[in-house]
């Protein structure tokens, strides 16, 4: 069962079915062996959380659509999740990930090739969709694009700097995490043929959450239990990646070892705990979260809205 | 007043309008100046109920500490202080209570934002506990004066209780008066294996205190740790002279319960961390305890009296499955792994729920064949209503306070029914 059943009105999960449907159309191939590669990422049980987002921004813009704006959404939500597995496959590769989702990664099944032609075959279906929708959403998505590639060679860059910076950090988890949730939502307003105030208002709203949920990530990598999260922590300080909390404890004066390794990680988290840097770091999640809750303010009230502020209150929950 | 976090001016924008241009990240610390010019446009009722208004969004986005906060002026005003408005401000010495007592506070918070405002944040934010709050400014800071929702009170004495440590030493007396009752002796110096009990275990609780990284912090009521010191020091003096006073009597051999009783104390905290602090909690205030007693009082160990102290410890542990419950949050923030930290809230209630009904099964079994059967059954049926509040709270940290008065309730009429 999706864990965001709980969030999201039956009205739009009732539409994942022809999500699904029209995800897997798009996997097809006159290649059989790229077709079935290709439908390997996209049924490895993601949570459809893009596709979720566009629905429900386009709800909360139009509660009773025309059924050629809803055909839209669902294609502009198709195409989101396309890009957003394609991203995964991609990274996959850059990272040398052997799993995705407790499964062996394409890059791990069919080669780096075969990963690099899924990865492909995926933007390039997408964007055949996205070039059906309104030019501002085909320019949307485009952008996401393009904010993915930079925030993914940013990191980078920033990775390897050791900077602290903190307005790089938040270019960084803007551009990688956000860049999509925004897009998903701002599309969903184009969509549903909403005014640039309220296209903005949903892309902000996107981008809050996505900063939120990356913060939360930041801390859970630190202060989680690998049985609650379902991930193990300390891969941000063995990777040398300056996630918040870190970026908090070196702007408090604090220093962390040269040598990062695994076996130092058990202190180094104490101190995280003990000098209130990721109090710090949840405190900012949560303004991330009032921030994405300001943007639903002057939205009609329906469920779709609700379910937008449910989602944002729902992300802080897994660290409180 | 030099910053504020953007998100403060975000929501005043958004509520009073306005067309400064912010910045993009709503954490990012701004000058306050042309913030202020802005709020003082607005009358201080305005900027009172502006402030309640961010306190409630606040709120929005921190659900879980919000429900912990409920009862609790005196941990909210510490947050407030030392956490929020350092954080919105984002000043480390912005905010500071200087005295935190259980009716009144006095605090000390940077006054560049206006007092309307910084007063209405603080104010909305002590209102979360559900208390009637009220701020009195003096010269020397910000008196506040807070009174507890009636409501509340109950889950108020339960942490209370829990603070000052009361339910581990009544189960400590119990578990000795069973072994003192399995003795059958009742010389005057065998009386003394009761203060005994309460000795060690007052020690053993000042022990703990001082050990731990939370003390006083977030318990106002907490003694003062120099207390703390006198209290374990002179509970482990009296405890040694009543010690010694027994094996003077029956033998050295009790020393070995004391050895046991003193390597487990030492070692609660790792096996706590462990996930076996209920299961300790079962075996110390359980067997351990009223075979000390019975052996101290001169009496020997027997199956009977192993199947007569079980439900004992096994009621404790589920004392302590409650309380790890209760303070899951804390825990888990210090990067413990307490058992409620490990397992999910499901198995944690079929674990709580377990040791209650097979502690009072075998205490009702016990008592079938004696004439007072049917008091058996009391505890039983009490603890139904018991275990729906655990179930129904276990997420929420007030709530759940009820059910540990209760859960204590338990064992101490299980304790006086199988002491008839």
């Amino acid at each position: 069962m999706n864990p965001l059943s709980a969030v999201f009105p039956k009205s739009i999960l009732a539409h994942l079915d022809e999500v699904e449907r029209r995800i897997q159309t798009k996997a097809e191939s006159r290649e059989p062996s790229l077709g079935q590669w290709t439908s390997e990422p996209l049924s490895a049980g993601g949570k459809r959380i893009r596709p979720l987002l566009t629905l429900t921004a386009f709800y909360a813009c139009a509660p009773e659509p025309t059924d050629k704006q809803l055909d839209q959404a669902l294609d502009a939500a198709v195409a989101l999740e396309l890009i957003h597995t394609a991203s995964l496959v991609h990274d996959d590769i850059m990272d040398e990930a052997k799993e995705r989702r407790g499964k062996p990664s394409t890059y791990a099944a069919h080669g780096i090739e075969g990963a690099i032609l899924v990865g492909d075959y995926l933007f390039t279906q997408a964007f055949a969709l996205a070039s059906t929708l309104p030019a501002a959403a085909l320019e949307m998505v485009a952008d996401a694009c393009r904010r993915l590639c930079e925030g993914q060679l940013r990191e980078q860059s920033f990775q390897a700097s050791g900077s602290t910076d903190r307005s790089t950090y938040l270019s960084v988890i803007r551009d990688k995490t956000s860049a999509l949730l925004s897009a998903a939502c701002g599309i969903g307003a184009i969509v549903a043929g909403s005014p640039q105030t309220q296209i903005d208002a949903m892309f902000r709203y996107g981008d809050a959450i996505g900063n939120a949920f990356q913060v939360l990530d930041d801390v859970l990598d630190v202060a989680g239990d690998p049985r609650w999260t379902g991930k193990p922590t300390g891969t941000d300080y063995l990777a040398g990646t300056m996630s918040s909390p870190f970026i908090n404890y070196v702007e408090q004066g604090g220093e962390l070892p040269a040598d990062r390794r695994k076996e130092y990680f058990p202190e180094v988290r104490q101190k995280l705990l003990e000098s209130g840097s990721v109090a710090t770091s949840q405190m900012e999640a949560g303004v991330h979260t009032q921030a994405a809750l300001l943007e639903l303010e002057n939205a009609e009230e329906s469920p779709a809205k609700a379910a937008l502020a449910t989602l944002a209150e729902f992300l802080m929950e897994r660290a409180n | 007043m030099g910053e504020v976090r953007t998100i403060l001016w975000k929501h005043l924008q958004q509520v009073h309008g306005g067309d400064a241009e912010l910045h993009i990240d709503p954490n990012h610390p701004t000058d306050a100046a042309a913030f202020v010019k802005q709020l003082e446009t607005l009358s201080r009722r305005d900027q009172g109920a502006l402030a309640a208004s961010y306190i409630q969004l606040w709120k929005r986005s921190f659900r879980t500490l919000a429900k912990q906060l409920r009862g609790r002026p005196e941990y909210a005003v510490r947050l407030f202080c030392h956490e929020i408005y350092p954080f919105l401000t984002n000043d480390r010495l912005a905010g500071r209570a200087d005295w935190v007592g259980p009716r009144e506070a006095l605090v000390q918070l940077d006054d560049g934002l206006p007092e309307a405002y910084r007063h209405g944040l603080l104010h909305a934010f002590l209102e979360l506990t559900g208390a009637t709050v009220t701020l009195c400014p003096e010269a020397k800071g910000t008196k506040i004066r807070y009174q507890v929702a009636s409501t509340d009170r109950a889950a108020r004495l339960a942490r209370d209780l829990t603070v000052l440590r009361i339910p581990l030493l009544l189960t400590a007396l119990a578990a000795a008066a069973l072994g003192l009752r399995a003795s059958g002796d009742l010389t005057w110096w065998n009386w003394l294996i009761l203060p005994g009990a309460l000795a060690i275990q007052s020690g053993a609780n000042a022990f703990q205190d001082l050990r731990s990284p939370h003390y006083r912090s977030l318990a106002p009521r907490q003694a003062p740790r120099w207390w703390t010191w006198f209290q374990m020091i002179g509970s482990d003096l009296v405890a040694i002279a009543i010690g010694l006073f027994i094996a003077l009597q029956v033998g050295w051999h009790i020393g070995y319960f004391a050895l046991a009783g003193l390597l487990i104390g030492y070692a609660y905290p790792h096996l706590r961390n462990l996930g076996l602090g209920p299961l300790v909690a079962a075996i110390v205030y359980g067997p351990l305890m009223v075979f000390a007693a019975a052996y101290s009082t001169g009496a020997t160990g027997s199956w009977y009296l192993l199947l007569q102290s079980l439900p004992l410890g096994g009621l404790a542990g589920a004392l302590l499955f409650i309380d790890d419950l209760a303070e899951r949050p804390l825990d888990e923030a210090a990067g413990k792994r307490t058992l409620a930290v490990r397992l999910p809230r499901a198995q944690h209630f079929i674990g709580y729920a377990a040791l209650v009904l097979l502690s009072l099964a075998l205490a009702l079994g016990q008592g079938w064949l004696t004439p007072y059967r049917y008091l058996y059954v009391i505890p039983l049926a009490a603890s139904v209503p018991i275990l729906l509040r655990v179930q129904a709270n276990m997420d929420d940290h007030h709530g759940l306070a009820p059910a540990r008065l209760a859960t204590l309730g338990l064992h101490q009429l299980t304790a006086i029914i199988l002491l008839l």
